[in-house]
């Protein structure tokens, strides 16, 4: 083959290999970042970094479960019940920080129809050292369509992996969207199975109670940030709920001396959200049926749907809340439990 | 910038090649070296923009010492001092960005002294341009006679094909070919050759090296989980990550050049077929051999002062070999090592047993593949504790992490469709695709043409078009995601 023959057919079939890869991609589209899904498809699971901003941006909805693994038991269809709104879009981000979470919010919020937020404030958000957390969600995906948008139109993963799994998990018999991110049905829930999970990281000797200056700036990190957002949209509701962990985790708490900083840091930062009007804060953790059961869980905070659903009903209803008047009592209800708590009874 | 990205594929590769062969049609020489020099400094500034000052200082500090060698008025002592000022200049910025922790820490382990940790960062691509200059320097002072101009001098060293991972290569060899006419001619069958060989460059470091990648990094995570199967596979593993990741790069360099109309060193000669610890360095990393033999090992003495400062003489060229890639002692013993191999075979050659080939080729791999363990491992401790996993003869299956930590986007899409299991990769399948991906790795590497083979006996026609473009598309859909290049760091 005459050498600029072989230089033309060379180039010319490997560009038309990738518009055309390009054009499926933009077709089916298994991160929803040009459209929401086209042919009938639904949002199906993918992958939750990747199609978070996606999801936010060109999904059709008016309430947001936007949160961690504490979210992802959650039937977004249960908030399509007209109390909350019609439509619903769940974005999960298991294990994420803050800063994952910033820009998802900030695309539900630009949204035009979001009316609520629900968001779950774990634990950790308020207390890990903000200096050593780790973005996860690719710069590429939160800025807008341009030259970045080449990670996601010629990638093995989208080509071999997401895309064919998007189409066949949408045609395949049983198929129901609802179940998206949904693992409750995957693990076992139980004394023993949360125990099990639980042990290998107990700490065997009782630590200290630290100070925690500290912690405080942790803290801020996560809630000033989203206390702006929550200002910036005054006619958005935030359902800002704090998930219910069970007695391993407070173990684990007062086992490593965090628990007087915890409760702090919590009052601190409650109080702060508390002044923002569109806030509900409902607070799950002093549900001593749920936490003190630990059949509810799989490890020391992983709950069951069923107690998702509890959740839901709660948000629904409006229990749960925490105000200006009771918040600090409840705190420190919840302190003298912890604090007095039989946790060698988890154990038996 | 580095070859494996999308800006380098899509915009910078085309640009360049197009750009300055238009330039050279307008007849004239220098524009298109400028061109060249200036794309040259913008690829290492988009990689490591804070060495471009070191960079540019190195370069101008060496040529002014250039100017004084190659100086009519400079004397034989003069010009023997000037080399010396060169030296200590040359290697005294290595020390200082890429020892100085590692002296420190010597200092303070056996002089029980309690010095800072020193860690400046590591300039991009320091040790190929340190050792380019130094062979510079000992040529201009071994040949005053030839001089050269500071944009082809400056050109050599940023060249942007060779910076960051070389080869290693000369002057003599560089500066004349961008001064030849006859290459200033867009050629369109090198251009065709260099399309070939990068696909195939490309395609070892991504679809190759990356994959095995992640079985090394598990492996080395995780030494007390391996026993003697899972040490194997690592083991292997790295010893064709390395390869593939370091030829594969050295390919792509070789074929950017050949779109450019210039010729770079061969690299590599599919060195894991060496039947010896010698051959094997006859075929790995070539031009820091031949480093190494010209300006070091034949100015001690080579083999002519007898045979025990051939030894000696060995044993230091694999020392400072091992320590030029890095500052820790695992690097040093990985370089003896070798020194060690090497010295075995001069002592054999003559005296030893003939083995056949196969049986030759196949302990020169084994031994290759221990003193990676060394190179590899983060401690001494590890590397031993390594080794001791791997004779332990504790037969651990194959642990579900390591197959987990790599198995490709379309097995797992095949596993997935087979078997309807979400996110999990079976046991059963994904073992058998973590022997078959390293043994289909190795065969590769031994039994395929490596690029001067390839280039040899290269026809440009529909088969070899088909497996360019594949390789292409495939290669582009996997360079989201990429790890770096292992010698980068070196």
């Amino acid at each position: 083959m005459d050498p600029k023959t072989f230089i033309r057919k060379t180039i010319t079939y490997t560009l038309i290999s990738l518009v055309l890869i390009a054009l499926i991609v933009i077709a089916v589209d298994p991160f929803m970042r040009y459209h929401a899904p086209w042919f009938g498809l639904a949002a199906v699971e993918t992958d939750e970094r990747c199609s978070a901003i996606g999801l936010a941006r060109n999904m059709d909805y008016d309430t947001a479960l936007v949160g961690s693994s504490m979210s992802e038991n959650f039937n977004y269809k249960w908030f399509e019940d007209g109390v909350f709104g019609d439509k619903c879009v769940k974005i999960a981000l298991q294990g994420a920080h803050y800063c994952d979470y910033e820009p998802v919010l900030k695309e539900v919020l630009k949204h035009p129809g979001t009316k609520n937020v629900v968001f779950s404030l774990d634990n950790y958000l308020l207390t890990d050292d903000k200096n050593a957390n780790t973005c996860s969600i690719e710069d590429y995906y939160i800025s807008g369509i341009g030259p970045g948008d080449v990670h996601y139109l010629f990638n093995r993963s989208v080509i071999f992996d997401y895309l064919p799994k998007f189409l066949i998990t949408n045609v395949r018999e049983g198929f129901n969207d609802e179940n998206a991110y949904v693992w409750s049905d995957d693990y076992e829930y139980s004394k023993y199975a949360a125990r099990l999970a639980y042990m290998s990281s107990r700490l065997l000797i009782r630590q200290d109670e630290k100070v925690y200056d500290e912690y405080f700036d942790d803290a801020d990190a996560t809630t000033d940030p989203l206390i702006g957002l929550i200002n910036e949209y005054p006619d958005v509701t935030f359902y800002i709920y704090i998930p219910p962990y069970s007695m391993l985790f407070w173990d684990d708490i007062v086992l490593r001396g965090n628990a007087t900083a915890t409760i702090c840091v919590q009052e601190r930062e409650f109080k702060k959200l508390l002044e923002c009007d569109n806030v509900r804060l409902c607070y799950f953790q002093d549900d001593k049926d749920v936490i003190t059961d630990l059949a509810n869980y799989r490890d020391y905070s992983h709950y069951k749907q069923d107690i998702n659903y509890y959740m839901y009903e709660a948000m629904r209803d409006g229990t749960h809340l925490l105000t200006k008047d009771d918040y600090y009592d409840k705190l420190l209800a919840m302190y003298d439990f912890i604090s007095a708590y039989d946790y060698e009874s988890c154990f038996h | 910038m580095i070859f494996n990205s999308y800006s380098f594929v899509f915009i910078f590769l085309p640009v360049t090649v197009t750009v300055y062969h238009l330039i050279n049609r307008t007849g004239r020489e220098l524009p298109g070296k400028l061109f060249l020099l200036a794309s040259s400094l913008l690829f290492y500034a988009l990689g490591d923009l804070k060495a471009l000052a070191i960079l540019t200082v190195s370069i101008v500090a060496n040529y002014l010492i250039h100017l004084k060698l190659t100086s009519e008025n400079t004397g034989p002592r003069a010009g023997k001092a000037f080399l010396i000022l060169g030296l200590v200049l040359n290697l005294s910025n290595l020390i200082v960005f890429k020892y100085l922790g590692f002296f420190s820490g010597i200092l303070n382990s056996v002089f029980r002294l309690k010095l800072e940790p020193v860690s400046l960062f590591l300039p991009l691509g320091i040790s190929f341009y340190t050792f380019s200059q130094i062979a510079f320097l000992a040529d201009s002072h071994k040949n005053p006679s030839v001089r050269y101009e500071f944009t082809d001098y400056a050109l050599f060293v940023s060249f942007f094909p060779k910076i960051m991972m070389g080869p290693i290569a000369l002057a003599g060899d560089m500066i004349p070919q961008f001064n030849d006419k006859l290459r200033k001619k867009a050629d369109p069958d090198k251009i065709a050759r260099g399309l070939v060989i990068f696909s195939a460059g490309l395609a070892k470091k991504v679809l190759l090296a990356d994959n095995l990648a992640g079985y090394v990094t598990w492996g080395y995570s995780n030494i007390d989980k391996l026993g003697s199967i899972n040490a194997l596979i690592v083991m292997l593993s790295y010893t064709l990550q390395i390869y593939f990741d370091f030829s594969g790069f050295c390919d792509m360099a070789k074929a950017v050049c050949l779109m450019l109309g210039l010729d770079l060193p061969d690299n590599f000669l599919s060195p894991y077929r060496s039947a010896s610890v010698a051959e094997f360095w006859d075929r790995w990393h070539i031009t820091l051999t031949a480093f190494f033999t010209r300006y070091l090992y034949i100015p001690l003495g080579g083999s002519r002062k007898g045979k025990v400062r051939t030894y000696v003489n060995t044993f230091i060229v694999f020392f400072l070999s091992g320590l030029w890639h890095g500052a820790d002692f695992t690097f040093i013993i990985w370089g003896l090592i070798h020194g060690a191999g090497v010295s075995v075979c001069r002592l054999l050659k003559d005296k030893g047993p003939k083995l056949p080939r196969p049986v030759s080729c196949a302990g020169t791999f084994l031994f290759v593949n221990i003193a990676w363990v060394f190179f590899r491992s983060e401690t001494l401790t590890d590397a031993v504790n390594f080794l001791k996993q791997l004779f332990s003869f504790k037969l651990l299956p194959v642990n579900i992490e390591l197959i987990a930590a790599a198995t490709p986007d379309e097995l797992q899409l095949l596993q997935w469709l087979i078997l309807t299991q979400r996110d999990k990769v079976p046991y059963v399948s994904g073992c058998i695709i973590i022997i078959a991906f390293v043994l289909i790795a190795a065969f590769i590497s031994i039994y395929c043409k490596n690029a001067a083979e390839r280039l040899a006996s290269l026809k440009l026609n529909a088969r070899s078009a088909a497996t360019t473009v594949i390789l292409l598309v495939v290669s582009i859909l996997s360079l989201s995601g990429v790890t770096e290049y292992i010698y980068t760091n070196f």
